[in-house]
């Protein structure tokens, strides 16, 4: 337990004052989102620092800076919170009118039975996810023991080098393995102590996502909100089996929505920086993020213009792939070599290529999202949900999270059907793993479209 | 909210909830009418693994030195649809333990198995009617006791265990009510594959799953509210909130028995692991060849080429040779070998089945590649070479 608050707190340090300087309304803010938030920018200048440190080859040891970076970050939560003291915006006043209904209280046990459980077997078991101990900290293990320095290749090449290391996920970004490193330094190599940033994690994006939610509707729908999220069986495992990058896409990608659609309510510089930081920091931490980030500039896009001017951009894009269909799609040449992009094969440099044919895994995607244990009835809302939005007549904030579910939906549906990928559906390998990064946007979503129709019906706020 | 339900719509939901429980219980207990016992201890049973205690009303023993027991009941040939049910309870089995059924119903062919419920010592009822292949003519039946799937620790041996009763016996709904409850809070451990999939039980029927028992539920009763007693519709969102909770609920429960396993298994600073064998073994290839943490360009510059058909044991070695620069050699990737590997580099071949690639006559055979190496030591299930040219 004092190993996950100690972790929380250096990364909340470390994003605190960062977060602080930036934010530009008070009023949009809640201290939930402040700090779940500065954690989330901690995490992003602790990896971004290491990426530094492994380009330019810096020789510095992971205690030294850990210790400075510690410290630093205690300072500045007490300068913060002596700040905030000064400009009288820190009241010590609890405000537990929330407990004061016996469903919330109950609601809130629950919560906090779920982080118990999470905290205490996080930090009994050792490392035990597959890719985890194969792949992303036994690169961590590397760069303890040998320094950050210390370049990766893959097998075939390792075969061939002399004195390099090869790891499985050489080719893969480094933000996971980095944070394991950066706590090396205070914890060395103990992986289940090491394993406490997990739950940390989760407690910070359980602050942001009740923060946000509060700001768009109101605490009750919050609190419902971050009870579905806490409460969702695969989420706890992957919080709870720490290892695995997933989780922390989900976390960076739903933080980034929700900035994106306060910057969609008012947009400003410092709004903007603060969707860069989070949305690039899903791209360091797993390459799939790439395609999230695609969609997400897409659906920010599209956001950006107004609703009739949208409606004509989904008929060009619809026209557009009627006829790319029906012309057997284009191919370009350009100068990092040739662009494929057919109904029967994507070819992309860099990227690889992919022969689409179709491949049925529709019982796999029923079994793994309506007849297992891992995500309750969540996915049981779906005609419910669709009811509501077609019924509600204000979508300015829930067409953002609706675009961007519709777009994965496709996403996932060309990887999963069309390509070799069907495999890792049909064995569930993938298939959950990669639905659990758009998990906490779902309930995001269903939230804000129940708010969204109640407020509506009764004129009020609920 | 809750004031918008009265009483008597809360005492006839509360009904249908038992109602529905009662008419899957009927169905999953396969209510064969058969009412025959049969008493696995009466006559003597077979210790094949772990040592026998006693063997008196109750069948007392300990686990061998790998942690393990298995149990042979003596009993003659029957017919398998005379009993759907075995009720077991064991006394002093720790959740870091699973208890398999095995049977055999056709001679000379593998035995079937069946995973039990998380045996303690109330008597458990386990649904022999729901395992595949529990048909036929039994002619040989036992009990393997073994530590849980992938992360289950083995234990020393000394580990007394009491088998309080064995008894198999029909299908019947008035003894066997709580049967459905004890499989919805079946203890389900950990395992290499929770992080990709949560499934459902495999020994219960689509109906009985508590995923849909409660959604039948749910239907059920938002047709009585919406029509039957034409309340608001806002009980609905009371009734799924029941049925998340319904279903939280069991995963709390299994939460729960998981955090009591990691904390009595894992609980202590030196995290011992499943496959602590392979840890030692790195650990004495790594002295072996003088491959200390505090000597960097050394374990650098060595590289280790773990030669291994099982794929798990294999980057489980790897995992645990490092920091040493290590990774593995594949007989069916690597076309030409020889050239994959350096003077001074070493080979480690493992195999788990205590057959392990050897050299021969001082070379490695490795498809048409023929390495010179020189063998520096050997055990039972490895051998370790270092590469001469």
């Amino acid at each position: 337990m004092i190993n996950i608050l100690f972790l929380f707190i250096v990364y909340l340090g470390c994003g605190l004052l960062f977060h602080h300087a930036i934010r530009q309304d008070v009023r949009e803010y809640n201290w939930q989102k402040i700090v779940g938030e500065s954690f989330f920018i901690g995490v992003f200048f602790i990896v971004l620092m290491n990426n530094a440190i492994q380009f330019f080859a810096f020789i510095i040891p992971q205690s030294i800076l850990f210790s400075i970076i510690a410290v630093l970050a205690i300072c500045s939560i007490i300068y913060y919170l002596y700040k905030m003291k000064l400009d009288g915006l820190l009241k010590f006043k609890l405000n537990l009118s929330l407990l004061s209904n016996k469903y919330f209280i109950l609601i809130f046990i629950i919560i906090l039975l779920h982080l118990y459980y999470i905290f205490e077997q996080n930090q009994s078991l050792p490392l035990t996810p597959w890719d985890a101990w194969n792949g992303w900290i036994a690169k961590a293990k590397i760069w303890y023991y040998h320094g950050l320095v210390e370049v990766l290749v893959d097998r075939a090449n390792w075969l061939l080098s002399e004195e390099n290391f090869t790891n499985p996920t050489a080719h893969y970004p480094d933000a996971l393995p980095l944070l394991y490193v950066f706590n090396s330094g205070f914890y060395g190599w103990n992986e289940t102590a090491l394993n406490a940033i997990y739950p940390a994690m989760f407690i910070a994006f359980l602050l942001a996502f009740y923060g946000n939610i509060k700001l768009f509707s109101n605490r009750n729908y919050a609190l419902i909100a971050v009870f579905v999220l806490s409460s969702i069986p695969f989420v706890n495992v992957h919080v709870t089996l720490a290892g695995y990058a997933d989780i922390w896409i989900a976390a960076f990608l739903t933080i980034s929505l929700f900035n994106a659609q306060h910057f969609l309510s008012r947009p400003s510089v410092s709004r903007f920086i603060i969707v860069l930081i989070f949305i690039f920091s899903t791209v360091m931490f797993k390459l799939e993020s790439w395609i999230w980030l695609s969609i997400f500039i897409v659906v920010l896009l599209l956001c950006l213009r107004n609703e009739t001017r949208r409606k004509w951009i989904y008929l060009i894009l619809f026209s557009v792939s009627v006829i790319w269909y029906l012309f057997g799609g284009f191919s370009l040449d350009l100068p990092f070599g040739k662009v494929i992009l057919s109904p029967n094969l994507i070819k992309i440099p860099a990227l690889g290529t992919y022969t689409l044919s179709f491949v049925d895994t529709t019982s796999a995607w029923i079994e793994a999202l309506f007849f297992s244990k891992n995500w309750n009835l969540l996915w049981y809302s779906i005609p419910f949900v669709l009811f509501l939005y077609y019924k509600t007549e204000n979508k300015e904030l829930i067409v953002l999270p609706a675009l961007y579910l519709l777009f994965t939906v496709f996403f996932i549906y060309v990887l999963f059907y069309m390509t070799y990928a069907s495999i890792f559906a049909n064995d569930f390998t993938s298939s959950n793993r990669i639905v659990l990064h758009i998990v906490p946007i779902y309930i995001y979503f269903v939230i804000q479209v129940t708010y969204q129709f109640q407020t509506e019906r009764s004129g009020v706020d609920t | 909210m809750l004031k918008l339900l009265n009483i008597r719509f809360i005492l006839i939901i509360s009904i249908v909830f038992i109602l529905l429980y009662l008419i899957v219980s009927y169905f999953l207990l396969d209510n064969t009418g058969h009412s025959a016992t049969k008493n696995l201890l009466t006559n003597r049973a077979n210790i094949i693994y772990g040592k026998l205690i006693s063997n008196q009303t109750l069948l007392e023993f300990e686990l061998d030195e790998f942690g393990e027991a298995a149990i042979l009941f003596n009993t003659p040939s029957f017919d398998a649809a005379d009993y759907s049910q075995l009720r077991l309870s064991i006394d002093g089995l720790s959740k870091n333990y699973q208890v398999q059924f095995v049977w055999v119903n056709k001679l000379n062919s593998a035995p079937n198995e069946m995973q039990l419920l998380q045996a303690n010592s109330e008597i458990q009822v386990d649904l022999l009617s729901r395992a595949p292949h529990w048909d036929g003519k039994i002619f040989q039946l036992g009990l393997r006791i073994i530590p849980q799937e992938h992360l289950g620790l083995t234990r020393a041996s000394g580990q007394t265990v009491k088998i309080n009763s064995a008894v198999l016996s029909g299908g019947s709904i008035l003894n066997s009510f709580s049967t459905l409850a004890a499989y919805w809070l079946k203890y389900d451990s950990w395992n290499y594959r929770s992080i990709n999939h949560l499934k459902m039980n495999v020994y219960l029927p689509f109906y009985a799953q508590p995923l849909i028992f409660i959604l039948i539920w749910l239907l059920l009763c938002t047709v009585i509210s919406l029509f039957v007693f034409k309340i608001k519709k806002m009980n609905v969102i009371m009734f799924v909130l029941f049925a998340w909770l319904f279903l939280d609920i069991l995963f709390l429960h299994n939460s729960s028995a998981k955090n009591v396993w990691a904390n009595a298994v894992y609980s202590t600073d030196e995290k011992q692991l499943p496959d602590e064998d392979l840890n030692k073994l790195a650990l004495q290839i790594k002295s072996l060849l003088g491959l200390n943490n505090d000597k960097k360009d050394k374990i650098k510059s060595h590289k280790v080429l773990i030669l291994s058909s099982d794929r798990y044991q294999r980057a489980r070695l790897i995992y645990h040779m490092l920091p040493v620069n290590s990774s593995f050699l594949d007989k069916k990737l690597e076309e030409n070998a020889k050239t994959k590997v350096a003077a001074g580099d070493y080979i480690l071949s493992y195999d788990v089945a205590n057959n392990p690639q050897k050299p021969s006559s001082g070379r490695l055979q490795l498809n048409d590649s023929n390495i010179k190496v020189k063998e520096i030591a050997q055990g039972i299930n490895f051998s370790i070479m270092k590469v001469i040219n």
